[in-house]
């Protein structure tokens, strides 16, 4: 495949695969998470005794035994907390505002819903207390899945509006119903995601401190967006944000979920500013496995075909469950805008129309999950083009050729207005179906019983991930408020001639120390050892939007690329005025300024960091200013499309419907690849988080809206026994509109692993020929769409299939 | 229950050490709290996720599983014994070399029983790596990448007999 280099970047570090800088302390566990930081004196612990129903009143809350309990300094509630705090807001169309108040008053609406907050002097004397709470409840009906969420008599969350729907967002190229009209074929079918929980290693947690001479308010907190959850806690405390530091300490995961600014933050907040004493709250698991959620989707899909298998159009109506409340960043519309924005991925589709809702339930509310919407996109794409194949005998490879993106189709703007720049799907799909020999197992294995009596399939999935998105694409997706969409990057050379990076990215663990430097350290011409990326902290990073949505490389790397461009010229400007030549034939490496094929002539950076700071024995040149750094923003101009072909080979077992995952290909093209383990790791872990949801996640709720799993025995991830070898290639398109050339890469082994791995399934048994539109595939289930079951093994009546023509 | 607190004395890393703990403390809580020893992690306290991994007494055990007051006269284990001042150990070099961790999070506990599986035996098949650190879950990785360093240590064993991993 080709490696096409960007001029703007290339170097000693750039693109290659240099060890974590970050490495050496996490391996002698010297990390610092939040639990591990030394903790202030005189801390207090909380605890927050939640909801055991999902929709009821409050009728009283007795708080006596637990006051008088040890270590006990104090009790709140809701509405103690009202009176320190506002409640947090989200539109709901042009008029209506949800507020959900940072405890509840007098009413719950999930299980799991903050009512009360213990403040005491151990996290164990908290656990203690919390039990000897008395909460008196009514309990409500409540709503709890999609399809109850949208019926109108269902019981409504919110009495204020007319019902369970609370966002609505309608696009349509004129004629689209026409065209569907008149299309020789089209295939539809209610695609779903169960609810998963993101599962990061490490918990939420803060520190909050407040300064009361002062009117300051720290944070030490897990925060993925640590500007947005200093703007929200500001707001929430009725603080002005230059009052509010957040500092990041490492962090242990993500996947998007800690982008929320939950409760606890605001309520702890807030009881250190009244006690003027600081707190410490760590989630524990099964409050993590109940309430960090997402990716509730439901999405019917239908694609308009011509007899030749091309595309005529796609129509589509995706539902996402929010929860209880719509939560920032992801408000009440992110998940299913998304859904109408990324159904289209890596294909040419003309005619497009899509009605996306959101939904309250009473249910935990859901975030933004590695992937949002696209996985589930990807899925239906996938899915359907397959029945499509199947049904007008083509191939499902060509129905994807004759379907994809292709770079004699660029620039390509889609029905939604986002133009790709770069198409190499068909040299993606062309070297995953190399790879992976998958027609040889098509012609041979697929569907058949093996010598152990497994059935064996094979699928590809084609995927294009929207990444890299700036402040234009925030906007008109209406996502702007306070997730901008640019990014910043100050670089300080120091007086000793060694470099600083602060980004306005916070890391979770995606190897930000590592990439920057390798970027900053080409550019400004020292050794890597001499660079260092700092970690986040609001007091001294630029102000940006941060990681997420696969823009890190793109945003935070455009922004350093700016930052050292300025500090490397006036470093060459300086070395000219030492050494007597033009700037233009300065050379920067290995921490000395040269002269461009005269080695001799030269002048270390750590000379020209002390001119610069005149503190040396040169003169300053004329017209310079004092210092050594710079501080710059990046928005980039529009969004990059990642692409990407996945390949997965299953094996079922008739016997006990147990689905292994045997080989799995992803051949990727993310543009400039910046550190080929790096990107390699993201995608891999990607994968493998796609495995668990395919195969084992889903975070249920019984009828009556008590959730299932609250252990990580209920809710099983992919274990080392799970994944098979993933072989990773890239292709190098580089972006022509990103700074550097880059493109996301965080989230695009989230997307393709979905419809790659169920349509193996449904390869495997496709003597059958289910049409697989949910998952978790678990063995019962899979006995299930065998036709057999669970219990006895007996056969089962035959289900019903989705609606084709 | 009783509040009181109780002397634990134990070896840890080779050092004698002891300090306070009321009879239900964990383990985990313990090395962490009281000895400050925090690269040992808390990822779900019901013995699920394997972050919480040290020795005691030479095995593989669970802290967050165990009372501190049952490690009373016991010998334990840590992440913070596997390196020495000036160099990582071969197995966290390998790591580093594999991009076997992320955010680093499972990271002690998975060198624990990775550790503990080379001490035992110095070639492990890729079978056997991956059903020694199954359980300990990742979320980062994927895992391939952890078990291609232990393999990489694995080697580097088999060169050089006199190598601890």
């Amino acid at each position: 495949m080709s490696h096409t280099k960007h001029p703007a970047i290339q170097g000693r570090y750039v693109g290659t695969a240099v060890p974590r800088r970050e490495d050496e302390r996490l391996l002698r566990g010297l990390g610092r998470y939040l639990d591990d930081l030394p903790e202030p004196g005189g801390l207090f612990y909380l605890g927050f005794l939640r909801s055991p129903h999902a929709h009821a009143r409050i009728q009283s809350i007795g708080l006596d035994a637990a006051l008088a309990a040890s270590g006990v300094h104090a009790i709140y509630t809701g509405a103690m907390l009202a009176q320190w705090t506002s409640p947090m807001a989200t539109p709901v169309g042009a008029q209506a505002q949800l507020l959900r108040h940072n405890m509840a008053i007098d009413r719950v609406r999930y299980v799991g819903e903050p009512v009360a907050v213990v403040v005491a002097s151990s996290p164990y004397l908290v656990e203690d207390a919390l039990e000897l709470i008395e909460v008196d409840y009514e309990a409500l009906p409540a709503t709890i899945s999609i399809d109850q969420a949208l019926q109108a008599d269902s019981p409504r969350l919110y009495d204020d509006l007319p019902g369970n729907v609370v966002f609505e967002a309608r696009h349509a190229v004129p004629g689209t119903d026409a065209a569907f009209e008149q299309a020789a074929h089209r295939f539809s079918d209610t695609f779903s995601s169960s609810r998963l929980c993101g599962v990061a290693m490490e918990t939420r947690g803060f520190v909050a401190s407040f300064d009361k001479g002062q009117g300051k308010l720290t944070l030490w907190s897990t925060a993925h967006l640590p500007h947005k959850e200093r703007w929200e806690v500001a707001q929430a405390l009725g603080l002005q944000e230059k009052n509010v530091r957040i500092i990041s300490p490492d962090v242990g995961g993500s996947f998007g979920l800690k982008t929320v600014t939950h409760p606890e933050v605001v309520v702890g907040a807030a009881i250190a500013r009244h006690l003027g004493r600081p707190v410490k709250w760590q989630q524990d698991r099964p409050e993590d496995l109940a309430l960090m959620h997402g990716r509730d989707f439901q999405f019917h899909v239908e694609i308009a075909i011509d007899d030749q298998g091309v595309l005529i159009g796609v129509r589509h109506n995706p539902v996402v469950n929010l929860g209880a409340y719509p939560l920032w960043v992801t408000t009440a519309g992110l998940d299913a805008a998304g859904a109408g924005h990324h159904m289209m991925g890596p294909y040419k589709v003309p005619y497009y129309a899509y009605c996306a809702r959101s939904v309250v339930t009473n249910t935990a509310p859901t975030a933004s999950y590695r992937g949002v919407a696209a996985p589930i996109c990807a899925f239906a794409m996938e899915s359907l083009l397959e029945r499509a194949a199947d049904s007008l005998g083509l191939d499902p490879i060509e129905i994807r050729r004759r379907n994809l993106i292709r770079r004699e189709d660029l620039p390509y703007t889609n029905a939604v207005g986002v133009t790709h720049d770069t198409a190499s799907n068909i040299e993606c799909l062309d070297r995953a179906l190399e790879l992976s020999s998958y027609l040889d197992f098509r012609a041979q294995q697929s569907g058949q019983p093996g010598e152990d009596g497994k059935f064996r399939g094979m699928a590809i999935a084609c995927m294009a991930d929207h990444t890299g998105q700036g402040t234009s694409v925030t906007r008109a997706r209406g996502q702007a408020s306070r997730w901008p969409g640019y990014d910043g990057a100050l670089v300080k050379i120091e007086p000793d001639g060694k470099a600083s990076v602060h980004l306005s990215l916070a890391s979770q663990g995606q190897g930000h120390a590592t990439v920057f430097a390798q970027m900053a350290a080409d550019q400004l011409g020292l050794r890597i050892e001499d660079v260092t990326v700092e970690a986040s902290d609001t007091a001294s990073v630029p102000f940006g939007t941060g990681a997420g949505a696969s823009r890190g490389a793109v945003a935070g790397g455009g922004a350093v690329i700016k930052a050292c461009t300025r500090v490397a010229d006036k470093m060459k400007r300086i070395a000219a005025t030492l050494l007597e030549v033009s700037p233009e034939d300065i050379i920067l490496s290995e921490g000395t300024a040269s002269v461009n094929g005269v080695a001799e002539m030269s002048v270390s950076i750590e000379k020209i960091a002390q001119t610069a700071y005149m503190i040396g024995p040169s003169n300053m040149p004329q017209g310079e200013s004092i210092g050594l750094d710079a501080m710059e923003f990046y928005d980039p101009p529009s969004s990059s499309y990642s692409m990407a072909c996945h390949a997965a080979q299953v094996a079922v077992d008739p016997a006990t419907g147990l689905v292994t995952v045997e080989r799995y290909y992803v051949v990727h093209d993310c543009g400039r690849v910046l550190n080929p383990q790096i990107v390699d790791g993201q995608i891999a872990g990607a994968v493998v988080q796609g495995i668990g949801a395919v195969l084992m996640e889903a975070a249920r709720y019984s009828d009556e809206g008590q959730p299932i799993a609250t252990t990580l025995l209920d809710y099983p991830i992919p274990t080392a026994m799970d994944v098979p070898e993933i072989v990773i290639e890239h292709i190098e398109t580089p972006s022509t509109v990103t700074l550097g050339g880059m493109k996301g890469a965080g989230e695009s082994g989230a997307v393709g692993v979905v419809p790659a791995l169920i349509l193996a399934v449904s390869d495997a048994l496709s003597a059958s020929r289910p049409r697989i539109t949910t998952m978790p595939l678990t063995p019962s289930r899979m006995l299930e769409i065998m036709g057999l079951d669970p219990v006895t093994g007996q056969g089962l009546p035959q289900t019903p299939v989705g609606v084709d023509r | 229950m009783s509040n009181e607190m109780i002397t634990v004395a134990l070896t840890v890393n080779g050092q004698p050490m002891s300090a306070q703990a009321e009879p239900r403390m964990l383990l985990a809580d313990f090395i962490r709290h009281r000895l400050r020893l925090t690269g040992t992690h808390v990822g779900c306290a019901h013995g699920a996720c394997g972050a919480c991994t040290v020795q005691v007494e030479g095995e593989p055990a669970r802290s967050c599983l165990m009372f501190a007051v049952q490690a009373d006269g016991c010998a334990i284990e840590t992440v913070e014994s596997l390196a020495d001042d000036d160099s990582l150990s071969p197995l966290q070099e390998e790591f580093r070399n594999h991009h076997a961790l992320q955010c680093g999070f499972c990271t002690p506990g998975m060198l624990m029983s990775a550790h503990a599986l080379l001490s035992r035996k110095r070639d492990p098949s890729e079978a056997e790596i991956r059903r020694e650190i199954a359980g300990n879950l990742c979320r980062c990785t994927g895992y391939n990448n952890i078990v291609k360093a232990i393999q990489a240590t694995a080697r580097r064993l088999q060169a050089d007999p006199e190598l601890k991993p």
